[in-house]
């Protein structure tokens, strides 16, 4: 049976070259997977684990986290928060049949047909200051509400950093970072979605698993943290348009590609099988 | 197990040989003396009809490809030598000498006499058939510096490219076609060239010319060589002396081979492209190998760690 024999252009991926693909995307957009306060961009040592980068990513000063605000602390009227980082520092796919990974209970191993099968370590950390440090704050917080009419200068120098100040003005000289790292599995599918002319190709995360945490109740919101970042934070960026892919011919034509649709004789598209993920596509030609 | 591949049905690789075919063009100048006639040339030509099939020994086979040579237009320029007529005496002078001379009229004192302006676009067709295996090439762009990354490179458009190029296995091209109405566009030309020449001449001075040279269209053909087949006198004019079937040889197998690969693509390849500042992710591409069957052609690589 040939590979086209029921479309006009056949491309698969095997799991190997999908994680080489990944390892070579985590190295040249380290800030796709690597997330944190100013802090930690300007002092990428206290990550709780380095960042491996492409040369070229620093030659050309891209950066190697994407800096989010501080964690908010509740009762401060989002005034004031808690540096923080989160990484995403290993990633591996196994596509159907599973073969790479030992899949937790949890996720009903083995891998079903036409699913992949994906293994994360997410790690993060608080900077979390001395005790001190957060009772000054909080009795600065309680002193300024009850002198509201009053001129008081307070020394916010040794107050936790404001949440929305992107340098906090103190930080202790060498900050502690209390890192922990997760190891999270995870089964999804691929899917084609969106409307005629604008296809994607898209990764769906459909459960995930994180390893070893107790209580339950805190796993289960670990868990539904980590999958709604995935899904909303990083796997969309990594959608790929199918309709956008135009191939140029030579400089005598175009290609432009839109998936084969669904038959009995194309059950999946795109399909998961033999450690492959395959696409089928049907092909228009222009000049 | 390789980690990409891509595979190109037979049907979509006709429609795709189709669409390549109809946007070949090429064409060349020139000017050569060939003793008694000069000629100069503009000659081009395109590709129409055929048929591609892949097969199954790994080849793609191109049948009965035809080369419509456009525009083919050709400028014949002859020396034809000087005659005079006139001058003589009307009035002798008894005394010595002429009273009254006739006019003296002198034709073809030029060099070149005549330019014989024949357009012959569209109407010359060569058949091509031939083998090609598909290669690929892995092209390292000669504006690139020993210094420049890859990054570096791409932003200088000078990218290391994978090349999948047709290398022909045999080439046949046959005998330049020339229909029969060629012969009259070259009487046609001959004789409009021979009334523009001579038009100007009094009658008697037109008559006194022909009657010394004959027919000027016969001598024309005489300096020309024409002979007896005119078909054969301009194929062996196109195909010979001035070589449109070498250029057409020449052309289409380095159309193929060389100067339009069939496809192309950068590598590293770039799965994301700039983000504002991010560099784009680029990805090595390995050991790109393709193979063809009677169905489809398959490429095959793998992905550089």
């Amino acid at each position: 049976m040939a590979f086209t024999d029921n479309c006009d252009l056949f491309a698969a991926v095997h799991e190997a070259g999908l994680n080489r693909i990944a390892h070579h995307l985590m190295r040249q957009r380290p800030s796709l997977f690597n997330y944190g306060t100013q802090i930690f961009a300007e002092l990428p040592e206290l990550l709780c684990r380095r960042i491996e980068t492409h040369p070229e990513v620093r030659r050309r000063k891209n950066p190697l986290i994407t800096i989010e605000d501080p964690i908010s602390i509740p009762g401060t009227d989002g005034q004031f928060g808690l540096d923080f980082c989160a990484q995403l520092t290993a990633l591996k796919i196994d596509l159907h049949p599973g073969n790479l990974l030992d899949l937790p209970p949890e996720l009903d191993p083995p891998l079903k047909p036409q699913r992949l099968a994906l293994f994360a370590e997410v790690c993060g950390g608080l900077i979390c200051h001395e005790r001190q440090v957060a009772e000054r704050t909080g009795d600065s917080i309680a002193a300024r509400a009850a002198s509201q009419s009053k001129q008081v200068t307070w020394d916010r120098s040794v107050e936790l950093p404001q949440r929305a100040v992107q340098a906090p003005a103190w930080r202790p000289a060498l900050p502690k970072v209390l890192c922990f790292c997760l190891e999270a599995f995870g089964i999804g599918r691929f899917e084609v979605v969106g409307p005629d002319g604008a296809k994607q190709l898209v990764i769906r995360l459909e459960r995930l698993e994180v390893v070893d945490i107790a209580p339950d109740g805190l796993e289960s919101n670990v868990e539904c943290f980590l999958a709604t970042t995935l899904r909303v934070g990083l796997l969309p960026k990594l959608h790929i348009a199918l309709d956008t892919v135009v191939l140029e011919l030579g400089k005598l034509a175009t290609l432009s590609l839109s998936p084969t649709p669904i038959t009995p004789a194309v059950p999946n598209n795109p399909a998961i099988e033999d450690e492959l993920l395959k696409v089928f596509v049907n092909v228009g030609v222009a000049a | 197990m390789s980690d990409l591949t891509v595979a190109v049905s037979e049907p979509t690789f006709k429609r795709l040989f189709a669409k390549v075919r109809d946007n070949v063009t090429e064409s060349t100048a020139g000017s050569a003396d060939f003793g008694p006639f000069s000629a100069s040339w503009n000659v081009g030509f395109k590709l129409q009809g055929g048929t591609v099939d892949l097969q199954n020994d790994g080849t793609v086979r191109i049948s009965e490809l035809d080369v419509v040579y456009t525009p083919l237009q050709l400028s014949l320029g002859l020396d034809i030598p000087e005659v005079c007529v006139g001058g003589f005496c009307i009035i002798p002078n008894p005394f010595g000498g002429c009273i009254l001379r006739a006019p003296r009229i002198c034709v073809f004192s030029a060099d070149p006499d005549i330019s014989l302006p024949i357009n012959l676009s569209g109407l010359i067709t060569t058949e091509i058939s031939g083998a090609f295996r598909i290669k690929t090439r892995y092209r390292v762009d000669p504006n690139r510096t020993a210094t420049m990354t890859n990054l570096d490179a791409e932003d200088a458009h000078v990218a290391n490219k994978w090349q999948l190029l047709l290398d022909p296995v045999w080439l046949d091209i046959d005998p330049i076609d020339i229909p029969d109405t060629v012969g009259n566009i070259l009487d046609t030309a001959i004789n409009n060239a021979v009334d523009a020449l001579l038009g100007w001449l009094p009658g008697w001075a037109r008559d006194l010319i022909k009657a010394i040279l004959g027919s000027i269209a016969n001598l024309i053909r005489a300096i020309l060589d024409i002979g007896d087949d005119i078909q054969e006198w301009l194929s062996n004019l196109l195909g010979v002396s001035i070589g449109i079937l070498n250029f057409v040889a020449t052309t289409v197998a380095d159309y193929f081979a060389n100067r339009y690969p069939l496809f192309e693509f950068e590598d590293p390849y770039p799965i994301l492209g700039y983000d504002g500042p991010l560099i784009p992710v680029k990805v090595p591409v390995l050991d790109l190998a393709v193979s063809v069957s009677d169905t489809e052609m398959a490429l095959t690589a793998n992905v550089g760690g």
